[in-house]
This record gives C-alpha cells, sequence and structure tokens, in this order.
C-alpha cells in the first residue's frame, strides 16, 4: 500500500525543497557580506593592539628584544618550513637584528590599519608579527595566542571595508564564500576560548567552591595590594566574584549569538576584561581580548565607532591645519 | 557547467573546508588536553595537531584548572674572595612595586623572564629530588651538588645563573660564587584566617640552595 510518505510525488516535493534550501544556502553564502565594517574595524582593532604589545615592551628592549635575554627563544629548525616564515627573528643570522623586525611591524601595521594594498599589508603585518613575538616569546599569553589566531584568519578574507573588485564573478563568490565563512569562524574561535577555559574551570575545585579569587589575588605577581586586602576582608564577595567568571565563562559562548543579549555579553565581557587589566595587572591580555569583540558587534555599532574615532581625528587634523594658516 | 551551478559549487568548497578547519581545532584542543580516545595518536589526531601546530596553536587553560595560588621569589646571595657569604637577595621586589603603580607598563611582562627562573629552579627541584627519593636514595652533600649542576645545565638554569652573575653588584674579579634560591609564600588559608588562627603567610624555601662556584682553574688557562 503506498502510503503519502512513501508516494513518488511526496518524496520528488522534499528532494526539491532540499535542494532549493541548500541552493538558497549556497547562493546566499557567495552573495556580498554585511560584515565588511565589522571586519575592517576587527583589522585596525588587531593592529593596534599589536602596536601597543611592541611599544610596551620597547622601554626594556634589551631584556625582550636584544641578543642576550635571559629566557630561551627557540631554535630555528631549518627543515620546517614554518620557520622561514614565523621563526625568522631567532635564526642565527638575526642574532642582535630583532629592531630590524620591529620597526618592519610597526610599518607593516600601520600600513595595515590604513587600509592600503591589504592584500600585502595583512599578511607581511602578520609574519612580522610573529617574528617580533617570537623574539619576546616569554612575554605571551592566552591574549597573543587569541589575536595570533584572528590575524591569520583575517589574511583569508576582505578586511578592506568595501565590497570585493574582483572582475572575474568566480573571484568574487570565493572573496564572499570566505569572507562570510571566515568572520563566522573568528566568532566561533572567540566563544571557543571562554568555552574551553569554562570547562577546564568546571574542573577545578576552587573555582568550583569559589574561592579561586581569594587565593589568586593573595599573589602579588597577578594581583594588587589593595584587591588582595579586599579579598581578604571581603571574602563573600571574592566568592561571588569567582562564581560570575564562572558564569559569564558559561553562558558568553551562546548569548552572545541572541540579538538581546548580545550587547550585554559584551559589555559584560569588557569589563571583566578590565578588571584583568587593572586588578590582575595582565594589561595586554585584556587589551588583546577585548579587541577581537568587535566581530560581535552589529553594523551601525561598528560605524557608530568609527564614526567617532575617525571625527576625533579629523577634528585634530582640521585643527592643525587651520593653526598652521 | 552555468554561471549558478559554478557559484554554489565554490560556497559548499568554502563552507566544507570551513567545517575541516573548525572540526580539526577541536580535535586539537581536545587531544592536546587529555587523551580520551586511541583516535589521539592514530593518523587524524597526528594530521590535527600537524595542522593546528602551526598557525593555530591554541591552550585556553587560563589560570585552570587550579589557578596560581602561590608566591615564588628568586633569591640570590654572593660570596666573594675572603668573605663570607652575603644576605639573600631578592631583585624582583623593585618591579614588583613598578608593577603594582603604572598598571599597564613594562615592569608586569619583565615579572615573565624572573617566573622562568623560579619555575626552573623549583621544578627542577621537585622533579630530581623527588625522584631520588622515590628511588630509594638518600639526600646528601654529593646529590645536592649533582642535582643542583643537573638544574644549571638545564637552558632556564643557564640563564638564572648568567642572571645572577650579571647582577652583580661587586667587582666581577672579586666574585667567587653565588647561590641561588625559590622562596615560596603560601597564601592565607580561608578557615585560618577567618577563624583568627593565622595572620601572617607560610614563608619556606626550597631545601637546598643551588650553589655555584667560579672555576678559578678554567678561568686562569682562558
Amino acid at each position: 500500500m503506498t502510503t503519502l510518505s512513501s508516494s513518488p510525488n511526496h518524496q520528488r516535493s522534499v528532494r526539491e525543497l532540499f535542494q532549493t534550501k541548500i541552493g538558497a544556502m549556497l547562493d546566499g553564502v557567495t552573495e556580498e557580506p554585511q560584515y565588511l565594517v565589522q571586519l575592517a574595524l576587527l583589522r585596525k582593532c588587531v593592529g593596534i593592539a599589536c602596536i601597543l604589545n611592541t611599544l610596551l615592551l620597547l622601554p626594556e628592549y634589551g631584556h625582550f628584544f636584544g641578543p642576550d635575554v635571559y629566557y630561551e627563544r627557540g631554535v630555528f629548525a631549518p627543515d620546517r618550513w614554518q620557520h622561514w616564515l614565523v621563526a625568522l627573528s631567532v635564526h642565527p643570522f638575526a642574532h642582535g637584528l630583532g629592531y630590524i623586525f620591529i620597526v618592519a611591524q610597526l610599518a607593516a601595521l600601520d600600513l595595515m590599519i590604513a587600509g592600503i594594498k591589504l592584500w600585502l599589508t595583512v599578511p607581511f603585518a602578520f609574519l612580522a608579527t610573529m617574528n617580533v613575538w617570537g623574539l619576546a616569546s616569554v612575554t605571551m599569553d592566552g591574549g597573543n595566542n587569541l589575536v595570533q589566531l584572528v590575524f591569520t584568519m583575517l589574511i583569508f578574507c576582505n578586511s578592506s571595508g568595501r565590497p570585493s573588485t574582483f572582475k572575474s564573478k568566480n573571484l568574487q563568490a570565493l572573496s564572499n564564500a570566505a569572507t562570510r565563512c571566515i568572520f563566522r569562524l573568528i566568532q566561533l574561535q572567540i566563544v571557543f576560548v571562554y568555552f574551553c577555559a569554562g570547562l577546564y574551570k568546571f574542573h577545578g575545585e576552587l573555582w568550583n567552591n569559589g574561592m579561586a579569587l581569594y587565593y589568586t589575588l593573595q599573589v602579588p605577581q597577578y594581583s594588587h595590594p589593595w584587591a588582595e586586602a579586599f579579598a581578604l576582608s571581603f571574602p563573600v564577595i571574592a566568592s561571588l566574584m569567582t562564581h560570575s567568571i564562572l558564569l559569564f565563562q558559561y553562558l558568553f559562548p551562546v548569548l552572545v549569538f541572541v540579538d538581546k543579549t548580545r550587547l550585554f555579553m559584551v559589555i559584560w565581557g569588557a569589563f571583566f576584561h578590565l578588571g584583568i587589566m587593572f586588578v590582575m595587572g595582565l594589561s595586554m591580555f585584556g587589551i588583546m581580548m577585548m579587541s577581537t569583540y568587535i566581530a560581535f558587534l552589529s553594523v551601525q555599532e561598528c560605524r557608530w565607532i568609527n564614526d567617532k574615532i575617525g571625527g576625533f581625528f579629523k577634528r585634530r587634523m582640521q585643527t592643525a591645519q587651520v593653526d598652521n594658516v | 557547467m552555468t554561471a549558478l551551478l559554478k557559484r554554489r559549487l565554490i560556497g559548499l568548497f568554502v563552507i566544507c573546508l570551513s567545517i575541516c578547519h573548525a572540526g580539526l581545532i577541536v580535535f586539537y584542543v581536545v587531544c592536546n588536553t587529555e587523551k580520551p580516545w586511541t583516535i589521539y595518536d592514530s593518523a587524524i589526531g597526528n594530521f590535527a595537531k600537524s595542522y593546528a601546530g602551526v598557525f593555530f596553536k591554541q591552550n585556553w587553560h587560563l589560570f585552570s584548572p587550579v589557578p596560581a595560588t602561590q608566591e615564588f621569589r628568586f633569591l640570590v646571595r654572593y660570596k666573594q674572595v675572603d668573605e663570607d657569604w652575603g644576605d639573600w637577595q631578592w631583585d624582583q621586589g623593585d618591579t614588583l612595586r613598578d608593577h603594582h603603580l603604572y598598571r599597564v607598563t613594562t615592569s608586569g611582562k619583565l615579572l615573565y623572564v624572573f617566573g622562568r627562573f623560579h619555575d626552573a629552579l623549583f621544578n627542577g627541584y621537585k622533579t630530581k629530588f623527588e625522584a631520588h627519593r622515590e628511588a630509594g636514595g638518600t639526600i646528601d652533600a654529593v646529590v645536592v651538588a649533582k642535582i643542583g649542576d643537573e638544574i644549571l645545565a638545564s637552558p632556564d638554569g643557564k640563564n638564572a645563573l648568567r642572571y645572577a652573575i650579571d647582577h652583580f653588584k661587586g667587582p666581577r674579579a672579586n666574585l667567587e660564587g653565588l647561590q641561588l634560591m625559590v622562596r615560596i609564600v603560601d597564601p592565607l588559608d580561608y578557615t585560618e584566617y577567618e577563624s583568627g588562627q593565622t595572620e601572617t603567610r607560610t614563608v619556606r624555601d626550597v631545601p637546598f640552595p643551588i650553589v655555584w662556584m667560579k672555576d678559578l682553574a678554567s678561568e686562569g688557562e682562558s
């Protein structure tokens, strides 16, 4: 007996519906993406974070970039192809030439932030940054790691802020599809960080019983005297803050993708990282992590930031021109 | 092949690549954490490690599962010619004070450098002394000297020694030897502190300092 689900007409309509849905999705992937403004601002923020990281270390050039540092930088392995790209700074030939990589990095990052010849400056800035970070490898933390991953992915997408200008329709489709998919991969990479950190904390006794901050804020390297005194005087508040960190890391991977809670999670995250910057003293970690939050802002929010910052610099330049006249 | 079909194939290709990338990253992080399955050492596990290890290396422990709770201090004391051993010196105090005063400066990053010294010494103590004890050996002056030499021969041990020699404040010719030590400051235990049993942190040193004496014979030859 032929049932409704097994009738040829029903099977054909299901197949056609499936093909239509899949087709529509594939057509959508190759259309011009809406996140061009976010990607452009993300490129600038990543560039600024990398410049700040280098400038922060420059006053102690000898301790981080000089030839006689007090830590191991790793050995250059000529048989590993990636070392010829990202570990040239530790090649014996480059001993004592750290300043060359720093100058190249700062110049490339400036051009990248300015949006000049991005097909060249983004990969070059990435490679220069990897080499500079290879020199100061002892200072690397999770923020550097995440920025490195986002930077790698920015190489393969259109971060100019404008639609791609390929004459070939196929190349345009490839560029649009790559930009769309990489933008989502960047978002997934960022939430993956919080997901993993939350998962590891789930297995930590001090995190689960709410005492992690109480003890960590007693380590001077990751604290401040007033923060330590606060934790000792108000252990209940320290415990609540510990639990709020866990809550943030469990909720962020989900709620940041919900329209109504997205901005709230981004603001919560910003305060979380500002706390890490000024209470724990991990300043560059906070700056690096917050720079990647651009991936979760809307087009309007990114345009607002662009207008405010761009407008500020335009007004300064106009004032300077008027003064000169 | 129509233009529409070409575009759809391009979209499908990029989506598949993205899914593969995301899957390899998740696989790599899981494999690097623990070995839940035998596929950790399989072909796909090794491929995930080699793929991610180039530009997508990542480890998201971030103070977990065990956050930092102890303070480690790297101490040095010197012996000058015709003098006794000097007092223990802790050079990072000024750096730490600057780090507390100015949050966005290099001082915090400098502390990472010193962190490598006490990591090398402390971890060296833990692994080598404990392994020796577990093997049923007794700790005597010969064993202490031998383990100390092994720690100083490690890359971070060499750097710690070089730092200590470079920061000797007297004439280099007067330096006869130095000792390196790790001092551990434990946190105030919540129960003991709240009940008033203690108000000061426990400070302890690792059992044996590492001793380095200048090799006068080889210096004479050079």
